[in-house]
């Protein structure tokens, strides 16, 4: 492929409407890792779904030529799960921040994991509520001094990457928005994974979030060790785990029949034709 | 659900059993807006907590129907009595001005019918329609003759499709009677983002002042003209009567017993029957109760929601009966009221 073909690729993807970020803001990164992920797969844009909910990085549907579907906080597992139940053909991608996936849709977390459907889940994770300028986040780290925490944050954050792993997402892999041709490979993978991928995608709010910064990140991360092996679970939740360096890569797959699948082999057991269905429930009342 | 478990699988349909009432809704949300016709199912609390996603569904104009089968509350309040306390939530339970259609089948065999009506009503018009039944009429056993599927007649919504609209294909269009075409996802050409958020009508956010007050029309012109499809209000009684009594729901038995033994007293009274309870738009109920000079309404609950929707429309003043000890009315107790204001 040309260079200038790619780019129109590319553009295909695009839609006219401008990001609301701030400068500098790591959704930005994820954005374009997003658009180079589908053309690098050639997906069609009639054929991908983006299911966001609330906060400045739910606003990415909009950015994206696709079908989208932009609900309320925190739902976008049950929305995501349904649009996929109903047309298995679609690709759907869940993207989100830390506040509507960890907060308000943490409830959800859980189910949609254990439930497996075949779609992916891109937490754009900055440590911060930014939409609303700067309160903690339940990723903001222990100490952490925000405008709703002014003498330092009390609760100690939760641990995206283990919950994942114990809760059976059958992908689990950490991402970072300054990083992006191995950004667009997580992408890459997590979509074609069969089941519930998810990618927690560190990605930095330059404007309300002066400690967890791209200058911090780029000193802290490393790729998930070559020896790595992502099959062990227990290996997987080591690497969750760690907190001097935040590793990058894919922590944890395995082979489970997604929900589709499982819901056609039940359907397969009874299904009957919708004639013959009706006359025996109503011959019920006759 | 159990039985829905068993039967849907059968033709190629899905139940689903979820966490919660919240992800219930979202996930009918997400299955309709994928081009499925989806309902849920729930008692109050379950409709209390769906309440943010009904508010969605008006706004960005998704079908679904959600049944609730109303309990004696508030909160957990009496889980095993019955009330109809759920009328103000189901109408009105959401921030914002949102559209909706709220219908009560008034026996076993209505809820057949009226739940393909819901159906018809959700798809034509693309809003949320909540399906009101409660623990009298959920639990009881009735002989019915059988259902008729001759008499059903199913409305798939209006689908934008492959090729129309040159690419300029807006979602959200303005039209005549509000309903715009509904790109499925899959459908070239029709990529939009289905949104809470306010938008142009081409589904951008957009929030000017004159978007969010035409969008605003547009939505409720649905509810206007959603009229011309509600199910007929049943009468029963006398053509002339200026007494009239009007019942919703799983009161239509007790209070249609009573009719007739007030009747068989030599008391002149016209009954009405009707189905949609919200909203009520001219040339639908009001109308015809406005053929009697004084209308009883008997509701279970305290603060006669119903009688409230009507008299904002309605000559004056109607006459509540408000029962709100967990029970349903009995014929006796409705015959006695009759009585009294006859």
């Amino acid at each position: 492929m040309s260079e200038s073909t790619a780019v129109l690729a590319k553009a295909e993807y695009k839609s006219e409407v401008k990001p609301t970020w701030c400068p500098g803001c790591g959704d930005f990164g994820v954005l374009r890792a997003v658009y180079e992920a589908f053309d690098q797969l050639a997906y069609q844009t009639k054929d991908i779904v983006l299911v966001s909910g609330i906060g400045c990085s739910s606003r990415i549907p909009y950015f994206v030529s696709s079908y989208g579907f932009h609900g309320v906080h925190g739902r976008v597992l049950p929305v995501a799960t349904g649009i996929k139940v109903a047309n298995p053909d679609l690709h759907v991608v869940g993207m989100g921040g830390d506040g509507d996936a960890f907060s308000i849709g943490a409830g959800h977390l859980p189910h949609a994991m254990r439930r497996n459907p075949d779609i992916t889940y891109i937490v754009m994770d900055n440590n911060i509520y930014g939409l609303t300028k700067g309160q903690t986040s339940p990723t903001s780290h222990f100490q952490f001094k925000t405008k709703s925490t002014p003498f330092g944050n009390l609760e100690d954050p939760i641990n995206p990457m283990a919950m994942a792993i114990v809760c059976g997402a059958t992908f689990v892999a950490k991402g970072f928005s300054g990083k992006a041709k191995e950004l667009t490979d997580l992408f890459l993978k997590a979509i074609q994974h069969k089941g519930f991928s998810f990618v927690d995608v560190i990605s930095p709010c330059p404007t309300f979030n002066r400690v967890d910064t791209f200058k911090y990140f780029a000193e802290h991360v490393a790729p998930v060790p070559d020896d790595h092996d992502p099959s062990d679970k227990m290996k997987a939740l080591g690497l969750a785990y760690k907190t001097d360096t935040h590793y990058l890569g894919v922590y944890y797959q395995a082979e489970r029949a997604p929900l589709n699948q499982r819901l056609a082999l039940a359907r397969q057991q009874v299904e009957t034709d919708r004639q013959t269905m009706l006359e025996e429930l109503l011959a019920r009342f006759g | 659900m159990e039985f829905l478990a068993t039967e849907l699988p059968k033709v190629g349909g899905i139940m689903m059993q979820v966490e919660d009432e919240i992800a219930a809704l979202g996930m009918a949300l997400g299955a309709s807006y994928a081009g499925k016709k989806v309902m849920t199912a729930t008692a109050g609390p379950g409709l209390s907590l769906m309440t943010e996603l009904l508010g969605l569904a008006g706004m960005a104009e998704v079908p679904v129907v959600v049944a609730d089968i109303q309990r004696a509350g508030p909160s957990t309040g009496m889980p095993t009595k019955t009330e109809q306390g759920d009328l103000n939530l189901a109408a009105f339970g959401a921030h914002g001005e949102s559209p909706r259609i709220v219908i009560a089948p008034i026996n076993v065999e209505d809820c057949f019918y009226t739940t393909v009506t819901a159906f018809n009503l959700a798809e034509r018009y693309q809003v949320p329609v909540l399906l009101l039944s409660d623990q009298a009429l959920a639990t009881r056993n009735e002989c019915i003759p059988k259902p008729d599927l001759a008499k059903v007649k199913v409305f798939d919504r209006l689908v934008h499709r492959d090729g129309e609209g040159n690419n300029n294909y807006l979602r959200y269009q303005y039209t005549e009677d509000g309903v715009s075409p509904m790109a499925l996802p899959g459908t070239p050409g029709g990529a939009y983002v289905a949104t809470g958020l306010e938008h142009s009508e081409a589904g951008r956010p957009r929030y000017d002042p004159v978007t969010h007050t035409k969008m605003t029309e547009k939505r409720f012109r649905k509810l206007a003209r959603a009229v011309a499809d509600f199910p007929r209000v049943d009468t029963y009684g006398d053509a002339g009567a200026e007494l009239g009594i009007v019942s919703w729901g799983s009161t239509l038995g007790a209070v249609r017993e009573a009719v007739e033994r007030a009747q068989a007293q030599g008391i002149k009274i016209l009954s009405f029957y009707p189905r949609v309870l919200y909203p009520l738009p001219d040339g639908y109920l009001i109308d015809q109760l406005k053929r009697v000079k004084r209308l009883i309404v008997p509701e279970v609950n305290s603060q006669g929601q119903f009688a409230n929707l009507i008299e904002q429309r309605y000559r004056g003043e109607v006459i509540r009966y408000n029962i709100y000890g967990g029970l349903p009315f009995r014929a006796g107790e409705i015959l006695k009221k009759i009585e009294e204001v006859a």
